[in-house]
């Protein structure tokens, strides 16, 4: 059934008769004019035809033209004669339940999600409705689902309800539909619903969980269900990290999962500090369709510790399957073990031999002198049946163990009797051997773990026998120095804290002289855990005191949740319900909401417990994949706007079409293309009948669209040797070209115009600048790279960016001139980067904190000394990062400005300026020359003038 | 409003206004003043040299005393000894003493200026634009200026009586307001009969849409007047490119015949020919009588044109 909105427009059509005489009405009245010269044309005789009347059809399709306009114009409406259901009901919409999936594959399209359940809100709460929101996905710290808890609310009136919305928030789990299912299939049988529906939206996240076939069916039994989902995100989600796996290199392997029918994509994994820096990322590619792909993730910026993986796409979504934390489990420790010649030469009875095959896996070895390997400031040094350390080597010991070492010692028989204090208990003089002057009648077993220590969870063996020891004295113990007794409560294993590093013993040796510990599996589980306790070194003198040598382990062995991840991949402070988890379980409980993924233990060091995780414990278990949910799905159209079909937007279109067939027509009739092919023929110099021109026109025009299509594919070939040479050949600056050729044009006149002035003033010969498209071309070919971005630029590929990263990490200066025109980027307001320049560098370029350019900087005295450095404008700072200034100053990698210094620079064809007067006049134009020779200068002499290498010589010659 | 002149800033100018409407009747006083001020602005270079060159030669530059020339000076008492062919003996008998009859000693010369007045001038394609009138009057006006500062007398064609000296500048614009109020249409063709010198020069200002016959005449005479002529055509954008597209009747100001175009933008390549014929047919004729004929667009600034009429006239 048709009806319209505005349906007195359609009288217009009652006009379309005047129109069809308007448009024959020809030809129209002459313009009267007048013309002096008229005189001189009085005999011309015209040689084109008067004008004819147009074709009927031309005109038909005008006035049919005009119809759809005025029809459109007109509003109309097409009514469904059966599926009246939503208009029908208008009256009938009492409870609606809005079950809504909040699980961790919805946190990635959230805001869309939201927007789709408010309409929905606002659509059924005109008429009244009153909704029930639930929640399928479980809460942190919520054991059952019920009405008391955020998930399931009491009904509530539209206003109410899109408050409610707006504070959900995706929860970090799979949705529960088979507890959800179960707990309201408890509730109907006792009639204790929280509301009877009337009706239920299930905007469901897409995906088959456990349960979802139940509680449709449950639903459906309860009242009309109208399953929604969302279309795919813009970036091709939810995606979902598998739990990675690092190998021997350092690097780590990594997987990553999404739904089927996806669309190629190309999404960055970057792992980032705890700052947030990015360390290095990996681009993991999807093809049409693909719904696994693989990534290798090698660090590239040394120094900082990995935090975390992140998953980032173009559009910004964040996931709690995106991300995966790191601590000090996965850290790769440097472990120093102490040897000496003799230790290679009786293999295999050395205890270096054991202690090597136990921690290699946890680490990195080295092994060598106790001084070399001091020198080398490791994380945990392993000393096994040496003497006692004496003298300077003891100090230094000292010293590196306050700052934050791991100090591992075994006993043996050449173990000393000398206390030299590196212990955590005082020692009694002298070994207990069976048969030792300290009589042990027959060899001694472990004595279980204690539940609450450090080896919580380890299972002793009756196989294992200690033949020897060294006592600790009596009285001096404290029971939590001691982690590990033998069956008579001697101490086996004992710690303490010294400053912020940590000494762990081992009474019994490391060979298997007076235990056979070295021999048997628990060796490597027990030294793991040792490992654990390895606080971090700090390569400062001497850290804050603040930072506890603690182990993060609570002395009841329980580790307190910290904070705990949501729905976004973010931390978020743990409610009350959530669970302490035992060290010895922290890898074994199962990511529940008593017990979520999240941060335990101490703040400064905790564990970590992610989404991902082996089978039966990771909500993301290494098999997991994402099941679409095969439905059936109700459309969102159909439900927002009840059985309404607008009809303005064909109409209008169809006018659309109308008009683009007018005017091909038009033309036509017009004789364009004849035209066109007699232009052709002229060109080619061929007379020939009017068919074969038309022809060669046609022939003229598909020649001339084949060269674009040819070009990228003749370039694409290997010319990258070509362009290595080109770029290095003579001494270049780059420029990242914008893709706008006036700007580009602008910035190559500017450095070519300085590399000019630098050949008039200083020794260094520069080529002309080279356009560089980081996505294609390396950029460490040159040693200054120019960018002059804008605000409406586009980002960066993923592929560029990763480039720049790993120019800057390579020591090339970047060079950002943000030009102050309308459109430029906004300038960095202090430390760190902003937004849009983040936005423009892409996601994998690591923004350091900047300080402004003074005239202490080593880039006010490369060349000239300079206090000022303007541009063709003046005034605002120039801003390097905080490294590049101190006593130990570095280069900065990224020099930013906004004094558009190019326009200063450039040269026009005729060796006058592109911009020939400066506010400074003169004086600015020489001092924006020299900024700019100082720049060359310090990005081929680096650091070379702030150096006071050759202060001593310089003195002296002062001196006479 | 007055503005400092750049370069200038103890001196100041006050700007004339452009005639603004269509008035049928331009205000020749102020195109007057207009014509003089873009003389002023003229390099000094440009007048000069005409002066210091023709100094010595014959013209019409009166000394104000007698010796060779052609207009009457004074009677003087004759001397024994003279040639007795100088005694006037018309003067000489009304008394009893004999008259010798002086001519002025003249090294100045008569400037001919000669504006086109007819229907066709009063036209602009556009309303920024002057009409081909107030143009060519500008033009006259300056060839006037620039004629008094080079020492000569300004004659106009078409108005009998004394020539112009540089103090009779009233009575030489009211000379034009006259001649425009009577609806003086054919100012060439009374100059053709005015009886002229010999020597001098002439400036004819025109769009020269009259038939070549009248022209031709014209020049002629001045050629055997051997007075110097130059030609200034005053041309409308319009005039030089065909503007119109589409079904247009267009109709001159003159009484010709109206024409109807179907399509005007596909006869443009023909109009365009017959005006560039026209042009190269003037060009031709004034050759051919050893005149220089210049064209001025309207659209062309004022100093530019008034730049180009003083080279005209510095040669």
């Amino acid at each position: 059934m048709l009806s319209f909105l505005h349906p007195w427009v359609l009288l217009a059509l009652a006009g379309l008769p005047l129109l069809w005489r308007l448009l024959n009405a020809l030809p129209p009245a002459p313009l009267e004019m007048l013309w002096p010269p008229t005189g001189l044309l009085g005999d011309l005789r015209e040689r084109t035809p008067p004008v004819h009347r147009p074709p009927w059809w031309l005109v038909l399709l005008r006035l049919l033209m005009v119809a759809s306009l005025i029809f459109a114009a007109a509003g109309p409406q097409w009514h469904r004669a059966d599926g009246g259901g939503t208009d029908g009901e208008k009256q009938s919409h009492g409870t609606i339940w809005l079950v809504i999936d909040d699980g961790f594959a919805s946190a990635e399209d959230w805001t869309a999600r939201q927007r789709l359940v408010r309409r929905l809100i606002a659509r059924f709460g005109e008429e009244g409705a009153r909704f029930v929101l639930i929640g399928t996905a479980p809460r942190a710290g919520e054991k059952s689902f019920d009405v008391r808890t955020a998930q399931i609310s009491a009904p509530i009136d539209a206003f109410a309800a899109r408050a409610s919305l707006e504070s959900m928030v995706p929860a970090p789990f799979a949705p529960a539909h088979a507890a959800l299912a179960g707990w309201l299939a408890e509730r109907a049988a006792n009639n204790d619903l929280p509301a009877e529906p009337d009706r239920i939206l299930w905007i469901s996240d897409g995906q088959k969980w456990k349960g979802t076939k139940r509680l449709a069916s449950l639903l459906a039994r309860l009242a009309p269900l109208d399953r929604l989902r969302l279309s795919a995100p813009p970036g091709g989600g939810p995606y979902a990290l598998l739990p990675p796996e690092r190998d021997d290199q350092g690097g780590w392997r990594l997987a990553v999962v999404r739904p089927p029918h996806g669309a190629a994509a190309e999404i960055l994994l970057v792992g980032l500090a705890r700052e947030g820096s990015p360390l290095g990322t990996a681009i993991v590619r999807f093809s049409a369709g693909e719904t696994r792909s693989k990534a290798y993730w090698k660090a590239e910026f040394s120094g900082l510790t990995l935090d975390r993986f992140v998953l980032r796409d173009g559009t910004g979504a964040r996931g709690a399957a995106r991300v995966w934390r790191l601590d000090r489990r996965s850290r790769r420790l440097r472990i120093g073990i102490v040897a000496g010649p003799q230790d290679s030469a009786r293999p295999f009875a050395s205890p270096v031999y054991y202690l090597e095959r136990a921690l290699r896996p946890f680490g990195t070895l080295s092994t060598g002198a106790l001084t070399d390997l001091l020198a080398r400031v490791p994380d945990v040094l392993v000393i096994a049946d040496r003497p006692m350390l004496a003298g300077q080597v003891r100090q230094r010991l000292s010293e590196w163990l306050a700052r934050g070492g791991l100090l591992i010692r075994f006993a043996g028989p050449a173990y000393g009797n000398e206390t030299d204090r590196l212990h955590p208990l005082p020692l009694a003089r002298g070994a207990r051997v069976v048969g030792g002057r300290l009589s042990w009648e027959r060899p001694h077993h472990l004595a279980p773990f204690s539940a609450q220590g450090a080896f919580a969870g380890l299972a002793t063996s009756s196989a294992l026998k200690v033949r020897g020891q060294v006592l600790a004295l009596p009285g001096g113990s404290t029971s939590g120095a001691i982690l590990a007794r033998l069956d008579d409560g001697t101490p086996l294993i004992s710690s303490a804290a010294r400053g912020q590093g940590r000494i762990v013993f081992f009474h019994t040796s490391a060979d298997a002289q007076w235990t056979n510990l070295p021999l048997d599996p628990l060796f490597p589980a027990l030294l793991r855990r040792v490992l654990w306790l390895a606080p971090v070194v700090s390569s400062g003198a001497s850290g804050s005191g603040t930072r506890a040598a603690d182990s993060g382990i609570a002395p009841d062995g329980l580790l307190p949740p910290r904070l705990i991840l949501d729905g976004f991949g973010g931390l978020v402070a743990a409610p009350p319900g959530v669970k302490a988890v035992p060290l010895a379980g922290i890898d074994s409980t199962p990511i529940s909401p008593m017990a979520p993924a999240g941060l335990y233990g101490a703040m400064e060091r905790p564990f970590v417990r992610n989404l991902q995780g082996p089978s039966g414990i990771g909500v993301i278990d290494p098999d997991f994949h994402f099941t679409p949910d095969p439905g059936p799905w109700t459309k969102v159209r159909d439900l927002l706007e009840g059985a309404r079909r607008d009809l303005a937007g064909p109409a209008f279109l169809l006018a659309l079409l109308l008009l683009v067939a007018d005017i091909v027509a038009t033309g036509w009739l017009k004789g364009w293309m004849r035209r066109l092919a007699r232009h052709g023929l002229h060109s080619a110099r061929i007379a020939d009948s009017g068919r074969r021109m038309r022809r060669l026109g046609l022939l003229l025009m598909a020649a001339a669209l084949i060269p674009p299509l040819s070009h990228p594919l003749a370039q694409s070939g290997g010319d990258d040797a070509a362009f290595a040479i080109a770029a290095t050949r003579e001494t270049r600056i780059g420029y990242i070209p914008t893709g706008d050729p006036v700007r580009d044009e602008r910035v190559r006149a500017g450095l070519s115009g300085l590399g000019r002035l630098i050949r008039l003033r200083t020794s260094v010969r520069l080529g002309e600048p080279m356009a560089v498209d980081p996505a294609r071309r390396p950029l460490a070919l040159f040693a200054l790279v120019y960018w002059m971005p804008r605000a409406d630029d586009p980002p960066l590929s993923p592929a560029a960016s990763a480039e720049i990263s790993r120019y800057l990490a390579a020591g090339g200066i970047l060079f950002i001139d943000l030009g102050a025109d309308e459109t430029s980027v906004p300038p960095p307001s202090g430390a760190g980067g902003t937004g849009t320049l983040s936005r423009l560098l892409g996601t994998g370029v690591m923004m350091p904190p900047l300080v402004p350019l003074d005239e202490r900087h080593i880039l006010a005295r490369s060349f000239y000394l300079l206090d000022w450095f303007p541009g063709r404008h003046d005034g605002a700072p120039v801003w390097v990062t905080t490294d590049s200034i101190g006593n130990e100053p570095k280069v900065s990698p990224i020099v930013i400005g906004r004094n558009d210094w190019v326009g200063a620079w450039a040269l026009d064809g005729n060796g006058g300026f592109l911009v020939p007067e400066l506010a400074g006049g003169l004086e600015q134009r020489e001092y924006a020359f020299r900024f700019g020779v100082n720049l060359v200068i310090y990005a081929l002499a680096g650091t070379y003038k702030g150096d006071r290498i050759h202060l001593d010589a310089i003195l002296e010659r002062l001196k006479r | 409003m007055r503005r400092a002149i750049p370069g200038f800033p103890h001196l100041s100018a006050r700007p004339v206004p452009a005639p603004s409407s269509v008035a049928d009747v331009p205000d020749l006083t102020l195109l007057f003043e207009r014509a003089r001020e873009a003389v002023s602005r003229l390099p000094r270079q440009v007048i000069r040299p005409a002066r210091s060159v023709r100094i010595h030669e014959r013209g019409i530059h009166g000394r104000r005393r007698a010796g060779p020339g052609d207009s009457f000076w004074q009677f003087r008492h004759y001397h024994a000894g003279e040639p007795a062919y100088r005694i006037d003996w018309r003067r000489s008998a009304r008394s009893e003493h004999l008259y010798v009859r002086q001519q002025e000693w003249e090294t100045s010369r008569i400037l001919w200026i000669a504006c086109d007045l007819s229907a066709s001038m009063n036209y602009r394609s556009r309303k920024d634009l002057e009409t081909k009138l107030e143009a060519a009057l500008t033009l006259v006006f300056a060839a006037a200026v620039l004629g008094w500062q080079m020492g000569e007398l300004i004659g106009v064609a078409g108005i009998p009586g004394r020539p112009f000296a540089a103090s009779a500048r009233r009575r030489l614009i009211a000379a034009f307001a006259r001649a425009l109020e009577a609806g003086d249409s054919d100012a060439f063709d009374t100059f053709a009969a005015t009886r002229l010198p010999p020597h001098g020069r002439a400036i004819l200002v025109s769009d020269f849409l009259l038939p070549p016959a009248r022209l031709e005449r014209l020049l002629a005479r001045l050629a055997e007047a051997r007075i110097a002529t130059s030609l200034v055509r005053v041309e409308d954008p319009a005039e030089r490119d065909f503007p119109f597209t589409g079904r247009v009747r267009i109709e001159g100001l003159e009484g010709e015949a109206p024409l109807l175009l179907e399509n005007a933008g596909m006869a443009r390549d023909e109009i365009d020919a017959r005006l560039a014929a026209h042009a190269r047919g003037l060009q031709a004729l004034a050759m051919a009588r050893g005149a220089r004929l210049v064209t001025l667009g309207t659209d062309r600034p004022l100093a530019d044109r008034v730049l180009s009429l003083a080279g005209l006239l510095a040669q």
